[in-house]
C-alpha cells in the first residue's frame, strides 16, 4: 500500500467517523450538499452508491436548517441513550456480547492500541476509546503512520463489531441519513481487508438487506 | 491498491474537501500516549453497603462487597451497571422548544425526547440566566428547590444540600418539608412522644433476641428493606434477625404479603385488609381493656389522655364499641384471632415492630398513634425486649450504635434545626414535600398544615437533583398535568430516568463512584467512617453536582461563597478532622486524615455493652419526670390538646379509625383490588431499575404484579400474562405472577418502576412498563401532616388484548456479535 493509498483511506475513515461523533451542524450539512460529486465518487469507489446517493437525497429534501434539526433529532433518538430499545450504541462494548454495559474490554484494548501509536484521545472528547468514531480515527492514524499491524488489528476489530452496529442502525434508521451512512460504513468495512492487505479478515454479514 | 474502483487521483483530489465536511473538523487524537493506570482495589460506599471496586486502566471491572459486611446486598452488582449504563446522560441537553422559544414553551412536549446537545458553558449560562429571570420576576417563591429523593450518600456531594446552598445564594427559593417515607408519622409523633421517633434507634437487636418472647412485624420487612440505608448500609439488622431465629422467638407478621422476613422466621402470617390496621389495633385494644389485660399503672404514670380515648374505644362517643367483632368486620381477621392477639401480646414480652408503609395511606397518622397507644396499654415500653420499634425494617434500625463521632457535612446556608437534614429551615417558604403537585395546580390556595395555614405560591421553576419525582410521587397523570404549569424544569441526573426525560435543561451528573466523598456506615450503627473514594474519572461529560453548582454560582458572582474557597478534598478533610476532635473528646484517637484515606479501609468504632443492650425509652420509664418526653405533658399523649385545638375533621385528638377514600371492602369502593405499592426487592425505589438486575424479576418485560390464585382464576390469568391494571387515575401494563404469598383482594406492584407512557403528550397514556404510582392517589394523609398516600389505591385488572407495546424506557437491546 502506498502512502497515497493510506492517506485516501484515512480520510475516508475520518469522514465516516465524523458523521457519528456528534449531530452535524447546518454548515457541515451544507458542505456535504455542495460536495455531492465527491460523495458520488466515494460511493463509486466503495461500491455503495446507494448509500451516498441516499445521503444526498435526504440532505436535499428540505432547506438545510430544517434538515439539520431533523438530523439532530434523529441523532438524539438513535445515539444518546434515551430511546431505550431503539437506541443504537456507538460503542464496541455494546456489541461485545457481554451484556449492555458500556466501557468494557474493548475500551482497554483500544487504549492499548492508542498507546502503541503514542496517541491519546483529545481531552475535549469525553467519549470512550471504543466509540466508532475513535476507532475509525485510530485506524486513520495507523494508516498514516504506516503501522500496518495496528491498521490490520483495527480492520479486524471493525470487521467484527461494525456489521452489528450497521445492522442495528439500518434497522432503526432505514433509508434516512444515518441509515444511509451505515451503508457507507459497511462498504468501507467490507473493503478494509483488501485495503490493508489482510485477506484473512472475514467480515461477518450484518444483514441480508445490505 | 486495487480494491477501490475508478480514479484514485480524482478521489484524492477531493480528500481535503472530504476532511472538512463533518462538523468535528479537527482530529480526535493528539500526540502523546496516556500513561497506563495501574490496577487498583478501591474502597468506597453506597446505599447498598461498603464495597471494593477493582479497576484496570482506569476502568472499573468488578465490584465486591467489603469483607466486613455481614450480609452483602444482592443489589451491589447494580453499581457497575449504573456507572456504565447505556442510558447514561452524556452531555448537557436542552429541550428544543425551550431553547428555541424560551421558558414555558410547549410544556406538553416534555418527555417526548426532543433535546439539543449544548456545551457546558452554554448550559450553565442558560441555567444562571433562568434562575435570575424567575427570581427577578416572581421573587424567591417562584422557584422550587425542595428537591427530594434518595440522593447518593456522602457528606459533601449531597446534591440536595448543594442545590439549596446555591439557591440561597441566588436569593431564595421554596423548600419542602418532610419526606415520602414517613410524611404522616413524623408530623404526628412529636405530639405523641415528643420527637419524630421514626428515625430514632429501637431497642437493640441483641436485647430483642435475648428478651423478646413475641416479635410482631406489622407491615415491616427488614430482610428486604434492611438491604439499603440512607447513609452507607451496614446490614446490621441481618445478624439481629438471625439471632432472633436462633433464639426461637415466636414471630407474628401482620401484612397482606407473606414477606421474606415472615418466611425466614417461619412466622405466623396474618393478612388483614390493607389500610385497616387502626381498626385491628382498636379491636386488640378493646379486648385488652375488656379482659383487664391492660396495664393501667403504666397508663397512669407514663401517658396522658387515655381516659379521653377510652370512651371512643368503648363506643360511648360514637355508638360503636371497637370490639374484636367490629374490628373483624373491617379488617377481615377473625374476631377470635384478634382476641387471641390481645392475650398473646399481654402474656408475653412483646415487641411491636411497625413499618413505614402503614402510614402512607389516607389518615395514616392514626396508625403510629394507635400502635403506641396499644403498646402503652401493654405497659412494656422501656422494658427489655418490649414496647415498640418504628425502624426495625429500615436501614438496620436496632443495630447497636457505636461510639463514633458524627461527621459534619456541607450546609445549605439556611438556619439549621435539629433532626434530619431535610428538616432544614432554609428557603423563603416550605411546603409539605408531597404537596408539590397540589401547589402547582392551586397557586394562591390556602392549605392547612400542622396547625398553620400555608398560602401556596405560584411556582414557575423547579430544580431537581438526586431524586426521581416521576417515580416517587403519586397520581402520575395529575402530576404530568401539573408539570405543565412550570416554565422551566432543571434536572441533574446520570441516567435518563422519567424525571430526566421531562426536564427542560438536563445536566449530566456523575454517579457517586466518580467523585470523592466521606460517609458513616449504618444510619443507626454508625459502625465505621468510610472513604467513598472515586472509583473512576467522570464518565462522558458528567460533572459532580458540586462542580455544576460552583459553575452556576460563578455566573452569579458567588463562586467563592458557594465553594467556601475549598476543593473537594479540602471539604472531606475538614469533615474528618472535626470528627477527629470529637473522637478525642470521647477518649478515642483517630488516625490523621492521610493515614485514614490511604488505608483503603473503613475506620471502625467500638460498641459499648450498654449500646448492645440499648432499650428504647428505658430512661423515660426509669424516671418520667427527669427524662420526660418532649410533649406538653412530658408523657406519651394518647389525647393531644394541641391537635384538638387544630379542630381538623380528618385528624381527631386521639387515635381514631376513619375510612380512607378507598379501600378493600370499604363502603364506597369502585374497583375491587387493593394495589400494594410496596418497596421493591432488587432496587432502591426507582434506582437500579435501569440495570441488569431488572432481568431477574421482570415478567414478560414488565414490572411484576403478584396476584392470589383466587383473583387470578376469576380473571383467567396465569403466570407470565401481560395485564392492564387500571382505575380512574391511570393505566399500566404489568406481568402476572400468581402466588399465594399474597392475600386475596390485593395485588402487589412494587413502587419504583420507570414511567414509560406510550405518548408522553397524552395525559392518561398507558404506561408500558408498570409505574404503580400511576394508580395511587395524590391526596394528602390529612390536614395535619399532608403526607403522601402511596398505599391508597384500588384498581381492576384485565388480560391485555392484542400485542402489548414494547417497553421503551430502558437500554438498547443486547446485541451479541461475537
Amino acid at each position: 500500500m502506498t502512502a497515497a493509498d493510506a492517506e485516501q483511506m484515512a480520510v475516508v475513515a475520518n469522514w465516516i467517523g465524523g458523521l457519528f461523533l456528534a449531530p452535524q451542524t447546518a454548515e457541515a450539512l451544507e458542505r456535504h450538499l455542495e460536495a455531492g460529486d465527491l460523495l458520488e465518487e466515494i460511493g463509486q469507489q466503495l461500491d455503495c452508491l446507494a448509500g451516498t446517493r441516499r445521503m444526498n437525497e435526504v440532505l436535499a429534501k428540505a432547506p438545510i436548517e430544517v434538515i439539520s434539526k431533523n438530523l439532530e433529532r434523529r441523532y438524539f433518538a438513535l445515539f444518546e441513550g434515551m430511546a431505550g430499545r431503539h437506541t443504537v450504541p456507538l460503542y464496541e462494548s455494546g456489541y461485545a456480547g457481554t451484556g449492555t454495559r458500556l466501557f468494557q474490554q474493548p475500551v482497554t484494548d483500544m487504549e492499548c492500541l492508542l498507546r502503541d501509536l503514542d496517541l491519546s484521545v483529545e481531552a475535549t472528547c469525553c467519549e470512550p476509546a471504543d466509540h466508532i468514531s475513535i476507532e475509525l480515527a485510530v485506524l486513520a492514524a495507523a494508516l498514516r503512520s504506516g503501522n500496518g499491524e495496528i491498521a490490520r488489528s483495527l480492520a479486524q476489530r471493525l470487521s467484527r463489531w461494525g456489521p452489528g452496529f450497521v445492522a442495528r442502525l439500518c434497522e432503526e434508521d432505514g433509508d434516512e441519513f444515518y441509515g444511509a451512512a451505515a451503508v457507507v460504513l459497511y462498504a468501507f468495512i467490507l473493503a478494509l481487508p483488501n485495503l490493508v492487505s489482510c485477506q484473512e479478515i472475514a467480515v461477518k454479514a450484518a444483514d441480508g438487506s445490505l | 491498491m486495487n480494491s477501490l474502483n475508478g480514479s484514485r487521483r480524482n478521489f484524492l483530489r477531493g480528500a481535503t474537501a472530504l476532511a472538512a465536511l463533518t462538523a468535528s473538523g479537527t482530529s480526535l487524537l493528539t500526540k502523546g500516549a496516556r500513561a497506563e493506570t495501574p490496577a487498583a482495589d478501591v474502597i468506597s460506599g453506597s446505599h447498598w453497603g461498603v464495597f471494593r471496586a477493582q479497576t484496570e486502566n482506569g476502568r472499573a471491572v468488578g465490584v465486591t462487597a467489603w469483607e466486613g459486611d455481614p450480609w452483602p446486598s444482592p443489589q451491589l452488582p447494580g453499581v457497575l451497571d449504573s456507572m456504565y449504563s447505556p442510558t447514561r446522560i452524556k452531555y448537557p441537553m436542552v429541550r428544543r422548544a425551550w431553547l428555541e422559544n424560551g421558558p414555558g414553551s410547549d410544556p406538553a412536549g416534555r418527555g417526548t425526547g426532543d433535546f439539543v446537545r449544548v456545551s457546558w458553558d452554554k448550559a450553565l449560562d442558560l441555567v444562571a440566566a433562568e434562575l435570575k429571570r424567575v427570581q427577578d420576576k416572581y421573587g424567591p417563591t417562584g422557584s422550587f428547590a425542595g428537591s427530594y429523593g434518595w440522593k447518593s450518600p456522602g457528606k459533601l456531594h449531597n446534591c440536595q444540600t448543594l442545590l439549596r446552598r446555591a439557591m440561597t445564594l441566588n436569593g431564595g427559593f421554596v423548600n419542602s418539608s418532610g419526606d415520602y417515607s414517613t410524611g404522616a408519622a413524623q408530623v404526628i409523633l412529636p405530639y405523641v412522644v415528643g420527637s419524630i421517633e421514626v428515625y430514632e434507634q429501637c431497642t437493640a437487636w441483641p436485647n430483642v433476641a435475648e428478651n423478646t418472647e413475641l416479635m410482631v412485624f406489622w407491615g415491616a420487612n427488614p430482610l428486604n428493606n434492611g438491604q439499603i440505608s440512607w447513609q452507607v448500609a451496614d446490614h446490621g439488622c441481618f445478624p439481629g434477625i438471625e439471632a432472633l431465629k436462633k433464639a426461637g422467638t415466636k414471630v407474628i407478621c401482620i401484612d397482606p404479603i407473606r414477606t421474606e422476613t415472615c418466611q425466614y422466621l417461619n412466622g405466623e402470617w396474618l393478612a388483614p385488609r390493607p389500610q385497616t390496621d387502626v381498626a385491628l389495633m382498636l379491636g386488640i385494644a378493646y379486648t385488652l381493656y375488656d379482659e383487664k389485660l391492660h396495664d393501667q399503672t403504666f397508663l397512669d404514670k407514663y401517658t396522658a389522655g387515655f381516659d379521653q380515648f377510652l370512651p371512643y374505644l368503648l363506643g360511648k362517643t360514637d355508638g360503636i364499641p371497637k370490639t374484636a367483632q367490629w374490628a373483624a368486620s373491617v379488617c377481615e381477621i377473625p374476631a377470635e384471632t384478634i382476641q387471641d392477639l390481645a392475650r398473646q401480646f399481654s402474656k408475653n414480652r412483646t415487641m411491636l415492630a411497625l413499618g413505614y408503609s402503614t402510614q402512607r395511606q389516607h389518615h395514616g397518622e392514626q396508625v403510629h398513634w394507635m400502635l403506641i397507644t396499644l403498646a402503652s396499654m401493654l405497659g412494656q415500653i422501656g422494658l427489655p425486649g418490649g414496647g415498640y420499634g418504628l425502624s426495625y425494617h429500615y436501614a438496620s434500625g436496632g443495630a447497636p450504635t457505636s461510639r463514633a463521632p458524627i461527621l459534619t457535612a456541607i450546609t445549605d446556608g439556611g438556619a439549621s434545626v435539629a433532626g434530619a437534614s431535610w428538616l432544614s429551615a432554609s428557603g423563603a417558604l416550605s411546603i409539605p414535600v408531597s404537596r408539590f403537585v397540589e401547589t402547582l395546580l392551586n397557586p394562591g390556595k390556602t392549605m392547612d398544615f400542622n396547625g398553620t395555614k400555608l398560602k401556596l405560591p405560584q411556582i414557575k421553576l423547579a430544580y431537581w437533583v438526586g431524586g426521581n419525582p416521576f417515580s416517587h410521587h403519586q397520581d402520575r397523570n395529575e402530576m404530568v398535568r401539573a408539570w405543565r404549569a412550570l416554565d422551566t424544569f432543571i434536572v441533574h441526573d446520570f441516567q435518563w430516568t422519567a424525571t430526566a426525560r421531562h426536564a427542560d435543561i438536563i445536566l449530566p451528573a456523575t454517579t457517586s463512584y466518580e467523585r470523592n466523598d466521606i460517609e458513616q456506615v449504618g444510619d443507626y450503627a454508625l459502625s465505621h467512617i468510610v472513604a467513598m473514594k472515586k472509583v473512576v474519572d467522570p464518565i462522558f461529560e458528567s460533572r459532580s453536582d458540586f462542580d455544576i453548582f460552583a459553575g452556576i454560582c460563578e455566573r452569579m458572582g458567588k463562586r467563592e461563597e458557594f465553594t467556601g474557597g475549598k476543593s473537594e478534598m479540602d471539604w472531606i478533610r475538614s469533615f474528618y478532622e472535626a470528627a477527629r476532635l470529637e473522637a478525642r473528646a470521647k477518649g478515642m484517637e483517630m488516625p490523621v486524615f492521610d493515614v485514614f484515606w490511604d488505608s483503603n479501609r473503613p475506620l471502625a468504632f467500638p460498641v459499648s455493652e450498654e449500646q448492645k443492650n440499648y432499650i428504647s425509652h428505658k430512661d423515660f420509664r426509669e424516671d418520667p419526670l427527669l427524662n420526660g418526653l418532649g410533649t406538653p405533658s412530658g408523657r406519651i399523649e394518647i389525647f393531644s390538646k394541641n391537635i384538638e385545638k387544630m379542630a381538623y375533621d380528618d385528624c381527631p385528638p386521639h387515635p381514631t379509625w376513619m375510612e380512607p377514600v378507598e379501600r378493600l371492602g370499604g363502603p364506597s369502593v369502585k374497583y375491587p383490588l387493593h394495589v400494594a405499592a410496596i418497596h421493591p426487592t432488587l432496587r432502591l425505589h426507582s434506582q437500579l431499575c435501569g440495570t441488569a438486575l431488572r432481568k431477574t424479576y421482570e415478567i414478560s418485560g414488565r414490572e411484576p404484579c403478584w396476584i392470589n390464585p383466587v383473583d387470578a382464576n376469576s380473571r383467567g390469568l396465569k403466570d407470565g400474562d401481560v395485564i392492564r391494571v387500571f382505575n380512574d387515575r391511570g393505566q399500566i401494563l404489568a406481568g402476572v405472577k400468581v402466588t399465594d404469598l399474597i392475600r386475596p383482594g390485593v395485588v402487589r406492584i412494587n413502587e419504583g418502576g420507570w414511567f414509560d407512557p406510550v405518548d408522553p403528550r397524552e395525559i392518561g397514556s398507558l404506561c408500558r412498563y408498570g409505574d404503580v404510582n400511576t394508580l395511587t392517589t395524590g391526596i394528602g394523609t390529612s390536614k395535619l401532616a399532608q403526607g403522601n398516600c402511596g398505599q391508597t389505591g384500588m384498581a381492576e385488572i384485565e388480560k391485555f388484548k392484542g400485542e402489548p407495546a414494547a417497553v421503551s424506557v430502558f437500554e438498547a437491546p443486547e446485541t451479541a456479535n461475537g
